[in-house]
């Protein structure tokens, strides 16, 4: 391969590296962008960076306030709970557990609604009828009653949680994957494949998919916030992760009863997770405006 | 003329069918979620029961017929209304779940929701960049970001223990209505706030307000009589599609504020095994939802007469 000698005069900035990047992330919102990395790490690093085992009482400090407070200790910054756990090492965990489980449920939903709206668009007919019938059946129902029913038959392990989020949320994906393909499925080159003789399934996967990504990712983004929060409802209203696993809706319901006198409890998990769902909201928001200028909000 | 009508018709009909299906695939889906929780015997029975009296029930519920005849039996009790009987009330599953419909509280939350949305909306967009507009936009961020059950306990934690302004919990008067109107409605505020906007400033681009303005009409005739008048559509299909979700969405709210509505029942009913009255909440708010979806739909068709099909 032939090498191209570095010009000595400065090259335009699109060329370089830093100007792609400049280009690539204009209007990145920053804060949020940084916001879902901290959550991210924090999640990952969990045992690294919390500050105390999450599960460790100790009655002497319980309700400790946070820092800042006047009986605030630095062990504990954003203050104990009842049972004198450190909260800040509960939400670190608690971010594990609830992006864990937004993940792999977008991941599933994703796929399944992938597959389903390939197919419904792609070969339309009887079978494009039928599957969006379906489609239409599950997004009629309401997601935390639907929730609620399924946790109800299935159980409260964390796998049943993450397989009835992924249920209640395909349907989305399926309805804006087949309303893409039918939108460039009658394009020129997806006419020139089937015409070169491609399989049908080949065109579908090479041809239309790589075409509609950019939607599925914004649908995804946008979609990790609202089933963190609707994990988190189940676990508030009990039936979501069970202790002694650590979910931010449960620390939540936990802090409760203590709202009068330790309001850290109840306010820092809340806080959580609108800062999480609001910087992937946020961050969605410019994926759409960067990705796809159909959709822009204004 | 003629063809008009008779497209129309056949839209009309087109819909109706499409949500027929549609509800037989939500009683699908809702007899498959009765089946997936097992064996109700093991629940009904006592634990001392033999096998013998188990089978003698299983019979009794029809449990020993095939899963479609079960389906049909199912679905022909569901035509008559008949969903079962709550294995903890012993009333009628439906009249049950009827009867706490959260409409009160869905109804209070939506007009709450209009009153704040709508202006902040059409303010921003009219003063499109202006600091009333950032703050819209702030506000339909974030109000789309809250967890609602945390705002309902922030709320009573300022205005109830706090402030003592408001009661925390229970079903009274007005007042106690304020609160979980309010969490209840705040996400839809957001919503309708951010749509409002966006179809707003889309009105004030149109080369009807433009010509309307080189006509000399004041500003604010232009902007409420009729720019609001044609942003008004989408609006409105969205609420009405809102207004679903507040009724079921009501179930998180209830529980925060102690509200013995429908909420309060599902959780209980789930927390106690009680099936049929968990299927019938499900399959009510589904179907209600699609009825409105539908209404929805054919009124827009009738409103709009540019629709073709």
């Amino acid at each position: 391969m032939a090498t191209i000698p570095a010009s000595p005069s400065a090259p335009l900035p699109r060329t370089t590296f830093a100007g792609r990047l400049r280009r690539n992330f204009k209007g990145l919102p920053i804060a949020a962008a940084a916001m879902v990395v901290v959550f991210l790490v924090a999640a990952l690093l969990a045992p690294w960076i919390a500050p105390h085992d999450p599960a460790e009482a100790g009655f002497l400090h319980s309700l400790t306030p946070p820092v800042w407070q006047d009986e605030g200790m630095l062990a504990y910054p954003l203050g104990t709970d009842n049972l004198g756990r450190d909260v800040l090492s509960r939400l670190i965990y608690g971010a594990q557990l609830s992006l864990l489980i937004s993940f792999f449920a977008i991941a599933i939903a994703g796929a399944v609604g992938i597959i389903l709206g390939l197919t419904s668009g792609y070969i339309g007919g009887a079978i494009d009828a039928l599957i969006m019938r379906v489609v239409d059946a599950f997004l009629a129902m309401p997601f935390i009653l639907m929730a609620l029913g399924f946790v109800a038959a299935l159980g409260t392990s964390i796998t049943n949680i993450i397989i009835v989020m992924a249920i209640t949320n395909w349907a989305r994906y399926a309805r804006l994957v087949r309303g893409e393909v039918l939108s460039i499925k009658h394009r020129d080159f997806v006419a020139l494949a089937r015409v070169a003789g491609q399989p049908r399934w080949r065109i579908a996967v090479k041809h239309v998919l790589p075409n509609i990504t950019n939607s599925i990712i914004i649908l995804a983004t946008l979609d990790l916030g609202r089933v963190i929060i609707l994990e988190s409802s189940l676990s508030f209203l009990g039936l979501g992760v069970q202790p002694p696993a650590i979910s931010w809706g449960l620390m939540l319901a936990d802090g409760r009863s203590y709202m009068t006198v330790a309001w850290w409890i109840t306010v820092m998990p809340g806080l959580a997770i609108l800062l999480t769902v609001l910087s992937l909201n946020v961050t969605g928001d410019w994926l759409r405006d960067r990705l796809d200028p159909r959709q822009q909000m204004d | 003329m003629y063809g008009i009508v008779s497209d129309m018709m056949r839209y009309i009909v087109k819909r109706l069918g499409q949500t027929v299906v549609t509800a037989i695939f939500v009683t699908m889906i809702v007899f498959g979620l009765a089946r997936l929780t097992g064996d109700p015997t093991l629940l009904l029975l006592p634990t001392e029961s033999t096998e013998e009296d188990r089978q003698f029930f299983r019979k009794q519920l029809g449990l020993d017929r095939s899963l479609p005849e079960q389906y049909l039996t199912f679905m022909g009790n569901a035509l008559r209304g008949d969903l079962g009987t709550s294995f903890r009330y012993r009333e009628p599953a439906l009249d049950l779940v009827i009867d706490r419909l959260p409409a009160t509280l869905a109804v209070a939350s939506m007009i709450l929701a209009v009153l704040i949305a709508i202006p902040i909306g059409v303010l921003a967009a009219v003063r499109r960049g202006s600091w009333i507009d950032k703050l819209a936009r702030w506000f339909a961020t974030v109000g789309q970001s809250t967890p609602t059950f945390w705002l309902g306990l922030i709320l009573i934690m300022v205005f109830a223990v706090d402030l003592g302004l408001l009661p925390s919990s229970g079903r009274g008067g007005l007042s106690h209505l304020v609160l979980p109107a309010v969490t209840l409605g705040w996400y839809s505020a957001a919503a309708i706030a951010r749509l409002t906007r966006s179809s707003m400033l889309e009105m004030m681009q149109s080369d009807f307000v433009r010509f309307e303005r080189l006509s000399g009409l004041p500003e604010w005739v232009i902007v409420t009589r009729h720019a609001l008048k044609n942003a008004a559509i989408p609006i409105i299909t969205y609420m009405a599609l809102q207004f679903g979700v507040l009724l079921s969405g009501a179930v998180v709210t209830e529980r925060v504020f102690a509200w013995p509505g429908l909420g309060q029942m599902v959780v209980e009913a789930i927390n106690s095994r009680d099936y049929p009255v968990v299927q019938a909440a499900v399959l009510v708010a589904s179907l209600l939802f699609l009825l409105i979806n539908l209404a929805v739909d054919l009124v827009y068709s009738w409103l709009d007469p540019r629709i073709r099909y």
